[in-house]
């Protein structure tokens, strides 16, 4: 009887557990195919809610107005909105969410190498089919950075917002090394730029102030390559294998070398990573130069949040050669998620927020075509007068229609595993570890390796 | 005798009611979890389509693990970590413990505060010594400078430098930990030994390898096994410190797995690695084991 009491209190708690198992394990059914049958069933307009994830969009003003207003729309009357901000480790936390079934209906894509992986990974969903039903045109809707929102051929995000780089300099820096400013229309070279942080360059240990400002990311290193190549698509050779040997990326690497170990007009990597600087840090005061993208107007005009008793200025980009302004930058998005609970509606749903932040863009344009963006720069124009800067600068500045633009990741095949190559072996060199010519040739051979396994 | 068994039948569903929340944890958090690793690693394994997105493809995961280099250098970097770590931490703890047991002034504030940093956040632990080891900055570099060290270590941005750091911080992180074991075992040991070894006229370091080390041997092979598994399972030390680099200078197996499962997406070659890696830290300990009848003595 004892016995027979064990076995069926064994079976009772395998049976259980196999059958709470078996609801997370279902594979087919998820959230958004629930959602469907409801929505085919009787009630369209039924109360439903999109869990929408923008891990730090939502603290730009466009967003926030965006935010603001879709939940005023009638059309959404039935939707309550789960807006999720920053998050800790969202790259990780929200993919497992969403493996783990959790809805998630929008998720901020938030560049091309990651849309590459999460469109490979199935972390996001093709809307090609989607955009049929609901009758959009991607083309009419984003023009050229439809190009932008395809993987494999294949839709698969809402272009949102595209980031181009500029040169912002600290004003007070350069009056006091009796430097002129950079000019407003016409580039410097990296050369040139490198010669200019020479000279901006003062003080020793703690009181030390550098010429220019440094990121451990990969553009702070293959920035100038890309931009003399044409773009991310040029890390591969004709026949698909790693071009890291074209001198471009030599050039590049080693002028950044030279501005940390030669000239000591930039921070050493090992500086960066271990004393954890992060892209604000440049409005501390303690670097005459930056390159960075549209994000940092919104710091430099917010003077509660960083304090300065500097002038800030916006010159173009330095360029490889000539005098022909020239940026990089990604164009970034919305993407669904398979758990969501009603994929339609949240396709409306970021094309609305597209084009309603288009409306407000305000530091970087929009990606959607059918707004017009007349907000674009204002805040900024009469927040940073005392700087000096207008409108009209900054419009010159990041939407030149003259100016090439190239994209700044490392794209084609492989390409996150290719990138995480690259950024093991540059770091050996940068911290002295490695001679160039073996960087190089260590890229090569493990780059290669890595491009062929796809 | 009918109400004998009935007496006992209700005293064993007493007794199985008690031990059943503990059994259904068990059952869903280890035990699921376990077994369906096991499976994942044998399918390439797409964790946003669930089993009908995935394909059973037997060994490939395992054969691609051993022809991965970060797999080796991440066995190779644990090796050498236990080769490092574990030793230096059992000779130290049982030499600051042997202080520790001797009646000596603030001997209770010693004992705490070499037990802080056990109880600290390892987070927080390791971004305080990294601030300690900062290459340019650091104040360790600077008393080393001022030593007349003309280039000191690179600490964890250097290749060579950044492994043996990882090491020190995590001695220092269970140092305390391993005092307080030692102390007990040392507490234990009774006055009369050393007494009778003092009469034959044993001085103290023939008192401390004749009676102390043979006596505390039980203890140092508890430490030995925990230490050799825990130094094997090393990861937010490199994940706060390193993040596995320069280049692959201090990827581990568990950074391995974790970059391949949660940054990758590759659960099924991630299951298979963890699986490897197991299986190893079985056979580490396995060999512990029959090698501790050679040397341990159990009063």
């Amino acid at each position: 009887m004892k016995r027979q009491m064990t076995i069926l209190l064994m079976i009772v708690l395998v049976m259980s557990l196999l059958a709470a198992c078996s609801q997370s394990s279902n594979g087919g059914e998820t959230p958004a195919s629930k959602g469907n049958e409801s929505k085919e069933g009787s009630d369209a307009k039924k109360p439903i809610k999109m869990v929408i994830h923008l891990n730090g969009i939502d603290e730009d003003i466009k967003m926030q107005k965006a935010m603001e207003e879709i939940q005023k729309l009638e059309k959404y009357k039935h939707v309550t909105f789960d807006f999720h901000g920053r998050e800790a480790d969202f790259l990780t936390a929200v993919p497992i969410a969403i493996a783990a079934g959790s809805q998630v209906d929008l998720i901020i894509v938030a560049n091309p190498m990651l849309q590459q992986q999460w469109s490979d990974a199935g972390t996001i969903v093709p809307l090609d089919e989607l955009a049929q039903k609901i009758g959009v045109d991607f083309t009419k809707e984003f023009g050229p950075y439809v190009d932008n929102a395809s993987n494999n051929g294949q839709l698969f995000i809402v272009p949102h917002n595209i980031t181009r780089w500029a040169l912002y300099y600290n004003k007070d820096m350069f009056d006091k090394a009796g430097v002129p400013y950079p000019d407003d229309k016409i580039p410097m070279t990296w050369d040139e730029y490198r010669e200019l942080a020479k000279q901006l360059t003062s003080g020793e240990g703690a009181n030390k102030k550098y010429g220019a400002f440094y990121l451990p990311w990969g553009t702070f290193w293959y920035g100038d390559a890309i931009m003399a190549l044409g773009g991310g698509e040029h890390f591969y050779t004709s026949e698909g294998l790693s071009n890291i040997e074209d001198p471009a990326f030599a050039k590049a690497m080693e002028r950044t070398f030279n501005m940390m170990h030669v000239d000591s007009s930039m921070p050493t990597h090992a500086n960066a990573v271990t004393s954890k600087i992060d892209p604000p840090a440049f409005m501390n005061g303690s670097y005459a130069m930056n390159i960075q993208g549209g994000w940092v107007l919104p710091w430099a005009a917010n003077k509660e949040k960083f304090p300065r008793d500097w002038k800030m200025g916006v010159a173009p980009l330095p360029v490889d050669s000539g005098e022909q302004t020239k940026t990089w930058g990604i164009v970034n998005g919305f993407g669904i998620s398979p758990t969501s609970a009603d994929p339609e509606l949240a396709l409306e749903i970021a094309l609305d927020l597209s084009r309603l932040s288009a409306q407000y863009a305000d530091s970087s344009e929009s990606a959607n075509r059918t707004v017009a963006q007349e907000e674009l720069f204002e805040i900024f124009g009469e927040a940073l007068a005392d700087d000096g800067i207008t409108v009209d600068h900054l419009k010159s500045v990041f939407t030149n229609a003259e100016t090439v633009f190239v994209g700044e990741k490392v794209m084609g095949p492989n390409n996150v595993q290719y990138e995480k190559v690259i950024t093991e072996e540059v770091e050996k060199y940068l911290v002295k570890e490695q001679a160039l010519e073996k960087t190089i040739e260590n890229i090569k051979r493990r780059g290669d390796e890595t491009i062929k396994k796809k | 005798m009918a109400s004998r068994r009935k007496l006992s039948l209700r005293e064993n569903a007493v007794g199985y009611s008690f031990i059943l929340p503990a059994f259904i944890g068990f059952l869903a958090f280890m035990a699921y979890p376990l077994f369906n690793s096991l499976y994942l690693s044998f399918m390439d394994w797409n964790m946003f389509k669930g089993a009908s997105g995935s394909t059973f493809i037997g060994l490939q995961n395992y054969a691609d693990a051993i022809d991965n280099e970060y797999f080796r250098i991440g066995l190779m970097n644990n090796l050498l970590l236990v080769v490092m770590a574990v030793p230096l931490l059992l000779i130290l703890s049982l030499v600051i413990a042997i202080q520790l047991n001797a009646r000596i002034l603030g001997r209770g504030l010693l004992r705490a505060m070499y037990f802080v940093p056990y109880i600290t956040t390892i987070t927080a632990a390791a971004l305080v010594f990294s601030a300690l080891f900062q290459p340019e900055f650091g104040p360790v570099n600077y008393v080393l400078q001022a030593l007349g060290v003309d280039s000191p270590p690179g600490w964890v941005m250097s290749v060579k430098w950044a492994l043996p750091t990882i090491a020190l911080f995590w001695i220092w992180k269970h140092l305390g930990y391993c005092i307080v074991i030692y102390l007990a075992g040392l507490q234990g040991i009774s006055s009369t030994y050393y007494e009778a070894a003092s009469i034959d006229g044993a001085n103290k370091l023939q008192q401390f390898f004749r009676i102390t080390v043979p006596m505390i041997s039980p203890t140092t092979f508890f430490l030995m096994i925990t230490s050799v598994i825990s130094s094997f399972q090393i990861f937010a030390e490199v994940m706060v410190m390193t993040q596995g680099g320069p280049g692959t200078a201090s990827v581990t197996m568990v950074y391995h797995i974790y970059d391949t499962a949660f940054k990758q997406y590759n659960m099924g070659y991630a299951s298979a690695v963890s699986w490897i890696f197991f299986v190893l830290v079985v056979i580490v300990t396995m060999v512990q084991w029959y090698g501790q009848k050679k040397w341990v003595k159990y009063a």
